[in-house]
């Protein structure tokens, strides 16, 4: 070997002398030959069976005498035949396997440069070892249902801030608008180590949040928002948490979003985040301001009151006062922001401060001011069996507005196992409006003064007695009242009270203050074949009073208080109930929910004047709903429900009550429950991200019992009794149907629903007047899902309605269709600028063809700077400037025009920066 | 002659011992899975297949990024995950130097074919004992991901789970450097002179034969159609953004090809 080494080094010396560059190379090259020579040694031959034919893909191996290590390895080829190479010099055995052979080793001795050839036979010899099992080591310790990524294994050096880092996360999707889903689910919470300050207002924190800060992201699959629910309820939820470098915490930042523009007045739209998040306490402070038609809670009416479906400890949600009047601001179908005359404020605090390791305290504040302007003028044609008439309203308002909110969440871990939760929060809210009415060519003045106070505060106690069991009692109370106060300085209601004809104006006070109790014991159970069993035990206690006076008032602002006008209300309502729920897995394809409430309930009711009425009642409410899944395309779904509901407080009181400048109701003055039964059928076909899709969906409803309204209409005023109506009908069907075009990366979706309701009521000296209600709708619409540059979604809708009203001598028929149309054009030239063009058309079928079609234009562009610290905007809403829109709509007893005034074309700038 | 070649087919048949390895086959590529695969093999042939799985999400296509369910509208949520009636498994044939499987991108259930790719295995001296089995530590590389493997030469065989081949015995336990993919054998069963045709007998390519060459680019595109389709039925609120095309997050990151291509660059 050395020989040969030298040999080659000679060459290389007598190549130098005559092209030097080519040499040096040459030179380098054959050292390299030399060393790799100098280094191998072969070994080759064949392997072969008993019989002496090869076997091929044996296992030849180099090993080491002493200890078995295997120092290089090969297999025969189809042939038998095999080659190894190696540098090693020494003895070693050369080892010989094959399924179905015994294992042969041959000792070699290894010199250096010298080829060994081995051939061998190797014996057959069947494996006969006891099947073995072995016992699995994962490497890494996967917790069940959460994924952990390492931040900085994804990143690619240009994210800024927290969606940026998101997007590159596998299954993860990021819209534009900021939603962060996890595979096609929205995350439910964005946590901060741990801490939820934000619900699904999320936004706030992923898109101001710099990624540096980001140590760790975990998702969390089948999350459950209380987590001693974890593994025993059902749960298809997502959450995300973002674990903090320790570096980043204690620090400050946010971003500030200013906008300003217009021609005729100034418009402006501000708002500021401002964050920390300490080991101890995180805080999140937000302001804005905008005088263009946003509604300033939206932005944290997530944080306010999360929505939250089938929580366990919601006894007594949604409980709460009712109000009686109101000034007619009905929006029509346009987005809120083009009717919102507003300049709108808002601030508010949100804390989290971790007590000790068991303890933590959650604290939301804000406070929203707001003046709002609404404008309408209606023309309402009334056809009745004996005479028709026309009025016409001429509508401007004033509102000032006030919103206190305060709310505190405490959580208490007391041991592994077992949790205490206490929420409480106050409302307190402040309306004041006045509006200026021209009624039939004459002005009136109202003025409503309509405040809200709440108290909520709430006990929640989890237990988990083993990893399929657990236990919740929860407790709430609630303290709700609603005092309303309005006066009208016109007095519109002669026919009425014939011997007030010194009246000036009228006026109403009334309030009703509810207090609520409600306790409730809840057992859930995963049995080991995954069936769930739920079982509730629960009492609530509801008591209502009820006060309102109408009153007549003359020159000297005496009041007079009309009989019959008045209502002192008391109405208790004792429900002691228990739920049973189990949820049958039959197959994995198909479960079977079954549910029954059984309620025990004691309704008191006193009216002034009036004897108390008690009323004990008992009842079964059953539910039964299905879902099997028939294979991989075809899905169906039904439900049946029977459901009795109790008449509400603002169903039982017993006098006439103004609801509005023209028009008082009466209550039904008893006790009652409205019964009804409903089915439902789903079906799909296919799945979502198929090329076609369809979902239809029939749904049939039965109210044996229903409040319907005996009405004294006149021109000036109404007045409504509440009756009780049997076997009232509804039924509707929905449809969609999607196919993809993957030529043009286009869907087609083809939408279509139908309804119809059938009722009784009564108006004047009327018989029975049988209403059916039909409408129908029909759209197609189609949208491009290009994933870069120009996107476009257009689609039109076609919606008819008709109303037909049969009584003895007397049937009338108002039917309507209207369209709406829209174009949606977006373009996104880079990741720094996009642009997006919304259009939309609105026909309606029965106002005069001059204006009857009104178009709607908005303009949005968005540069976003390359370190996104500094981004601009430009928008433009109602480009074509609509100043008023007009509407038709229609009812069993008459036809109505609304014209309503717009907020004009407003151009704003806007600047975002993050500190 | 005719003696010659029944000796012949004696010999292979009753030398074909069949080996039968369940694996669990753990994938986190951007979502946790853990499924039950099973390893069947003789000296000359290998089957890997997804073992009849015990939850319906294991059936549904879980290799793929996006399988997770849309926003719920009603109750109906939506699963964008395509469902085939199709068993998902991997063919080594060394007589061939064949290697195929079946695989799907949307609707479409194809055959994939390829050569057995060699991998170069480090042996490193490093042993542990896996149940009673003495193991041995082997690294390698393979299309973009650099794996540990602890293989045991008391069962000796070429092949392995999935497509890794090439080590003088059976590879007991596989993990990725990022442990997002990872192999474990669960159970070791030994049938002297079984007919492997027969044990696989279930095993029936359906799809449509195409080469891993022209494979990789439909794969690659998978996401975007189903991005594309759900995008595309959405409703007005959802505004479309622009969406980066992610690196690959499958078992494979590279192909031998793609180097090539780079290194010409």
């Amino acid at each position: 070997m050395n020989g040969s080494k030298k040999r080659k080094k000679k060459i290389s010396l007598t190549k130098l002398k005559k092209t030097p560059l080519f040499s040096i190379q040459f030179t380098f090259l054959s050292l390299l030959i030399g060393m790799f020579t100098f280094a191998q040694t072969q070994i080759q031959g064949v392997v072969k069976d008993s019989i002496g034919e090869p076997i091929s893909y044996a296992n030849v191996m180099l090993q080491s005498v002493e200890n078995n290590h295997i120092l290089s390895f090969t297999a025969t080829k189809q042939d038998g035949k095999y080659s190894l190479q190696t540098k090693k010099v020494g003895d070693y055995k050369l080892v010989f396997t094959s399924l179905g052979f015994a294992k042969k080793e041959i000792p070699i001795t290894l010199v250096d440069g010298e080829e060994l050839e081995i051939n061998t036979t190797l014996v057959e010899e069947e494996m006969m070892l006891d099947n073995v099992v072995i016992e699995a080591d994962l490497p890494i310790k996967v917790k069940k249902d959460t994924v952990i990524y390492n931040a900085d294994s994804f990143r690619r050096g240009d994210e800024i801030v927290v969606e940026d880092l998101l997007k590159n996360l596998p299954g993860v999707q990021v819209d534009t608008d900021g939603t962060i889903k996890v595979g096609d689910r929205e995350i439910e919470r964005l946590m901060v180590d741990g801490d939820d300050l934000f619900e699904k207002g999320y936004k706030v924190l992923s898109k101001n949040m710099t990624s540096d800060a980001i140590d760790k992201i975990e998702i969390y699959d089948k999350y459950s928002l209380n987590k001693l629910l974890k593994g025993i309820e059902e749960s298809d939820r997502v959450a995300m948490n973002i674990q903090l470098k320790e570096a980043y915490k204690q620090q400050w930042f946010g971003n500030a979003d200013l906008g300003v523009g217009g021609f005729d007045q100034f418009y402006h739209k501000n708002r500021v985040n401002l964050m920390s998040f300490g080991k101890k306490s995180k805080y999140y402070f937000l302001g804005n301001t905008n005088n263009i038609g946003v509604d300033a809670i939206g932005d944290i009416s997530q944080m306010i009151r999360p929505m939250r479906y089938d929580q366990p400890g919601s006894v007594g949600d949604g409980e709460k006062a009712k109000s009686l009047l109101g000034l007619y601001t009905d929006v029509p179908q346009l987005k809120r922001e083009r009717t919102n005359f507003n300049d709108a404020r808002l601030v508010s605090l949100n804390a989290i401060h971790k007590i000790n390791d068991k303890m933590k305290l959650r604290t939301l504040g804000f406070f929203n001011w707001d003046e709002n302007q609404f404008f309408r003028n209606t023309n309402t044609q009334f056809v009745l069996d004996n005479e028709s008439f026309t009025n016409t309203e001429d509508f401007s308002m004033n509102k000032s507005k006030f919103l206190g909110f305060g709310k505190i969440d405490y959580t208490y871990d007391i041991a592994k196992n077992k949790m205490l939760e206490y929420t409480g929060s106050f409302n307190s809210g402040d309306n004041a409006s006045n509006s200026n009415l021209v009624f039939n060519g004459n002005s009136t003045l109202e003025n409503l003064q309509d405040d809200n106070q709440q108290i909520d505060q709430k006990l929640l106690y989890t237990q988990k007695i083993n990893d399929k069991e657990v236990f919740l009692l929860s407790t709430r109370y609630i303290n709700d009242e609603s005092p309303q106060a309005y006066v009208n300085n016109q007095f519109l209601f002669t026919d009425v009270f014939e011997n007030a004809n010194d009246t000036e104006s009228v006026g109403q006070i009334s309030e009703n203050k509810m207090h609520f109790y409600g306790a409730e014991a809840e057992y859930k159970n995963r049995r080991e074949n995954k069936d769930l069993l739920e079982a509730v035990v629960g009492a609530t206690y509801r008591k209502d009073e009820l006060f309102t006076s109408f009153q007549l008032i003359d020159e000297e602002q005496n009041s007079l208080l009309p009989e019959g006008f008045q209502n002192e209300t008391e109405y208790a309502v004792l429900d002691v109930y228990s739920k049973a729920k189990y949820l049958l897995k039959l197959k994995e394809n198909f479960n079977l929910t079954g549910k029954v409430e059984a309620h025990q309930l004691v309704n008191r009711l006193q009216n002034i004047h009036q004897e108390v009425q008690q009323q004990d009642l008992f009842y079964l409410q059953p539910q039964l709903n299905m879902r099997w899944e028939i294979n991989n395309k075809n899905t169906l779904m039904s439900n049946y429900s029977y459901s009795t509901n109790n008449a509400s407080i603002i169903d039982v009181y017993q006098n006439n009550v103004l609801t509005n400048f023209r028009g008082f109701n009466r209550g039904f003055a008893q006790p009652t429950q409205l019964n009804a039964s409903s089915y439902m059928l789903m079906y799909r076909l296919g799945n979502f991200g198929d090329k076609f899709f369809a979902n239809a969906s029939i749904n049939y409803i039965q109210n044996h019992d229903f409040f319907s309204n005996r009405s004294f209409i006149q021109q000036e005023f109404q007045i409504n009794e509440k009756i009780l109506i049997q076997d009232q009908e509804l039924f509707y069907v929905n449809t969609t149907m999607d196919r993809y075009f993957k030529a043009i990366s286009s869907n087609l979706k083809f939408k279509f629903n139908f309804s119809q309701s059938e009722f009784v009521n009564f108006v004047n000296e009327s018989s029975e007047r049988n209403i059916n209600n039909q409408s129908y709708s029909y759209g197609l619409e189609l949208r491009s899902g290009f994933l870069g540059g120009f996107n476009y979604h257009l689609g039109t809708e076609f919606r008819t309605s008709k109303v037909q009203t049969t009584q003895a001598n007397f049937s009338n028929t108002f039917s309507n269709t209207d369209n709406f149309s829209f174009l949606d054009l977006s373009y996104v030239f880079s990741e720094q600028l996009n642009v997006s063009l919304n259009t939309e058309r609105y026909y309606f079928g029965n106002l005069e063809s001059d204006n009857n079609t009104y178009y709607f234009s908005d303009f949005t562009a968005m540069y976003i700077t390359k370190n996104k610290k500094l981004n601009f905007g430009l928008s433009a809403r109602n480009l074509f400037n609509t100043r008023t829109f007009r509407n038709f709509s229609i009812s069993d007893i008459s036809t109505s025009t609304t014209s309503y005034r717009l907020l004009p074309r407003i151009f704003l700038l806007n600047v975002n920066f993050k500190f | 002659m005719r003696h010659f070649f029944f000796l012949i087919l004696f010999s292979l048949a009753s030398y074909s011992q069949v080996t039968k390895v369940e694996y669990t086959f753990y994938k986190n590529l951007g979502y946790p899975v853990t499924q039950n695969w099973t390893l069947v093999f003789n000296n000359y042939e290998s089957y890997f297949y997804k073992t009849n799985s015990d939850t319906k999400e294991n059936n549904a296509n879980q290799d793929k990024v996006l399988n997770n369910k849309h926003s719920k509208d009603n109750s109906f949520s939506h699963n964008i995950n395509f469902k085939l009636d199709a068993l998902s498994f991997y063919h080594l044939d060394f007589n061939k130097d064949s290697l195929y499987f079946q695989a799907n991108v949307l609707e479409d259930l194809y055959i994939v074919n390829e050569q057995i790719p060699k991998l170069k295995w480090n042996i490193v001296d490093e042993f542990k004992i896996i149940d009673n089995y003495k193991c041995q530590k082997a690294t390698t590389s393979f299309r973009g991901r650099s794996y540990k493997a602890w293989f045991t030469t008391e069962i000796p065989t070429q092949t392995g789970p999935w497509k890794v081949n090439g080590l003088p015995g059976l590879i007991l336990n596989l993990v990725d450097e990022n442990s997002q993919v990872v192999l474990s054998a669960l159970k070791v069963n030994f049938y002297p002179a079984l007919d492997l045709k027969k044990e696989v007998e279930f095993i029936v390519p359906k799809g449509k034969p195409i080469s891993l060459k022209d494979f990789v680019p439909l794969s690659d595109n998978e996401i975007d159609e189903i991005i594309k389709r759900s995008r595309s039925k959405s409703n007005r609120n959802y505004t479309s953004s622009f969406i980066k095309s992610k690196t690959r997050h499958s078992l494979e990151i590279s192909y031998e090809w793609e180097q090539e291509e780079e290194e010409e660059d």
